[in-house]
């Protein structure tokens, strides 16, 4: 059975260009779902176990689980 | 499905007739809206049409509409009548038989002379024929004359007990012409607009059609698979602080603060005030990319730093542009992520009085700007609306940031930062709680 696969966001170290980090996560197992050039970030999918493996890949800086965000506590007010 | 009594008085003259497919009877409530700010309706009628049949009268009533080939879905044909409106595919009605009513489609209701002035047989099976009313969570009228004048209120005591700190602006602040959040931020005796400052706001959208920006340029992006149109209220709010008008039509006071600026609108919230990381991020690349000298972020959540957003205020940094975010309202929990990355400007919540908010996060603050009841622009019909939390005092910051930027090209980035933190007004507060004190205007 194969593990669910989520979103994760791959900050990277600028130590080789986005687009070769891209391939490289490709090749490692990782959907690339969104490049974002201005920040050095890739959006990805895949599973928890292969994060694990991306986290060591030349030119990664961070792997974090794409999380959700809101406007403020339940019930609105304060917003 | 809308309730059908209106949340205040109707409207006398009855809705222009709207577009077909928009309104039918299986419309979900986004749609409706939208098709009602398309057709710049502000009765708040939907398009659609409730018709209530007389007591004993339902299965007559319900022969005489298939008589005249309307399509109709019955609750009971669902488990426990657990029926969504929007689960009805393409039927014309939809008929709630233990209330007696029947929801007929704007199209279906017009081909077929279905409406509110509609004249009834008093042999009729039909008691009545009444427009659909939308109903909002917000009494948004009452919030604005509450929130504005306990404001004021608030501040003439305070002027009154310290004796020394009024000067002529807060006093005009009483005197309306503009939001007591404007007037303790220096704003009204500021001779800058913000003009060729770009100012971007990461949200839940806009009201495009918000007569109080009729002129401005506004360039807008979704990123939640959504359309920019704002249909929670709270992207269009802080939007309204940042860059609201100089001089609202009419009685309302200015509530904005650069509104020479040109505005960016990021939708990276749904329509339901929530998104990911994931969107955000999307959103603070985009008004990157644009060269946004400003960047808005009220939004967040109770997490530790992230490695993802302390890059992205780097990036932003580095290329001239300032993210200021919200530190969040958790009643003084731990400031939360974006806000909490060393690289993001976090904004924490004052109240009229100065002293910080109760609900205001701490810990990592940069700067406190006014986050109670703050009055600024909702979406039509509303129009205008009063709100509290550290996301009203985020664009307090970054339209003051606005106005700072204007004064000097070398004002970017880090540049920008430190004339914030240098020019605020100190409070008698710890910096956990206010930062470096009280935005200020230039």
């Amino acid at each position: 059975m194969m593990a669910k696969d989520a979103n994760w966001v791959i900050t990277c170290n600028g130590q080789r260009p986005l687009p070769a980090l891209a391939k490289a996560l490709t090749g490692a197992g990782a959907q690339v779902q969104t490049r974002l050039d201005a920040l050095g970030i890739l959006i990805v999918s895949g599973s928890a176990a292969q994060a694990e493996n991306w986290r060591r890949l030349p030119g990664v800086a961070a792997v974090e689980a794409d999380a959700g965000v809101d406007i403020g506590p339940p019930g609105g007010e304060p917003s | 499905m809308a309730s059908k009594k209106p949340s205040r008085p109707a409207a006398p003259a009855p809705a222009p007739r709207p577009a077909a497919a928009a309104t039918a009877a299986a419309s979900g409530i986004d749609a409706l809206l939208l098709a009602a700010l398309a057709r710049n309706d502000d009765s708040l009628q939907t398009g659609r049409y409730l018709v209530t049949f007389k007591d004993g009268a339902l299965d007559e009533g319900l022969q005489a509409m298939k008589a005249q080939h309307l399509r109709m879905a019955d609750a009971r044909d669902f488990s426990d009548q657990a029926m969504a409106v929007e689960d009805v595919g393409d039927a014309d009605a939809v008929v709630f038989p233990e209330i007696g009513v029947a929801l007929v489609g704007g199209d279906a209701a017009m081909s077929r002379g279905i409406s509110a002035s509609a004249e009834l047989a008093s042999d009729s099976a039909i008691e009545v024929i009444e427009p659909e009313y939308f109903v909002f969570a917000d009494g948004a009228v009452d919030d604005y004359l509450r929130g504005f004048l306990r404001a004021t209120e608030t501040i003439a005591r305070d002027l009154g007990q310290t004796g020394g700190d009024a000067d002529q602006d807060e006093i005009d602040a009483k005197v309306l012409g503009h939001t007591w959040g404007l007037a303790r931020c220096k704003v009204p005796a500021s001779s800058r607009s913000g003009a060729g400052i770009r100012l971007a706001v990461l949200d839940t959208g806009m009201d495009l059609g918000h007569p109080d920006y009729a002129g401005r340029i506004i360039v807008s992006q979704s990123f939640v698979g959504q359309p920019v149109q704002d249909l929670h209220s709270h992207g269009t709010h802080c939007i309204g602080t940042a860059c609201g008008p100089k001089a609202p039509a009419g009685a309302t006071p200015r509530y904005g603060i650069a509104f020479g600026s040109r505005i960016y609108v990021g939708k990276v919230l749904s329509n339901s005030g929530s998104g990911s990381t994931a969107s955000v991020l999307a959103g603070m690349n985009w008004a990157i990319a644009n060269q946004c000298h400003v960047i808005s972020m009220s939004l967040g959540s109770q997490a530790p730093v992230q490695a993802a957003y302390s890059a992205a205020g780097a990036a932003a940094l580095a290329k001239g542009c300032l993210i200021v975010a919200a530190a969040g309202n958790d009643y003084g929990a731990p400031t939360g992520a974006p806000a909490n990355s060393p690289t993001i400007f976090a904004v924490a919540s004052l109240d009229p009085n100065l002293a910080p908010s109760n609900f205001s996060n701490q810990g990592k603050i940069e700067i406190a700007a006014p986050g109670r009841d703050v009055f600024s622009s909702v979406p039509r019909p509303t129009r205008h609306g009063t709100k509290s939390g550290t996301s009203m005092a985020t664009p307090h910051v970054a339209g003051c940031a606005a106005l700072w930027a204007q004064t000097s090209t070398g004002l970017r980035g880090s540049a920008l930062w430190n004339k914030l933190l240098a020019s605020a007004r100190p409070l008698p507060y710890p910096a956990s709680r206010v930062g470096r004190g009280l935005v200020q205007a230039p």
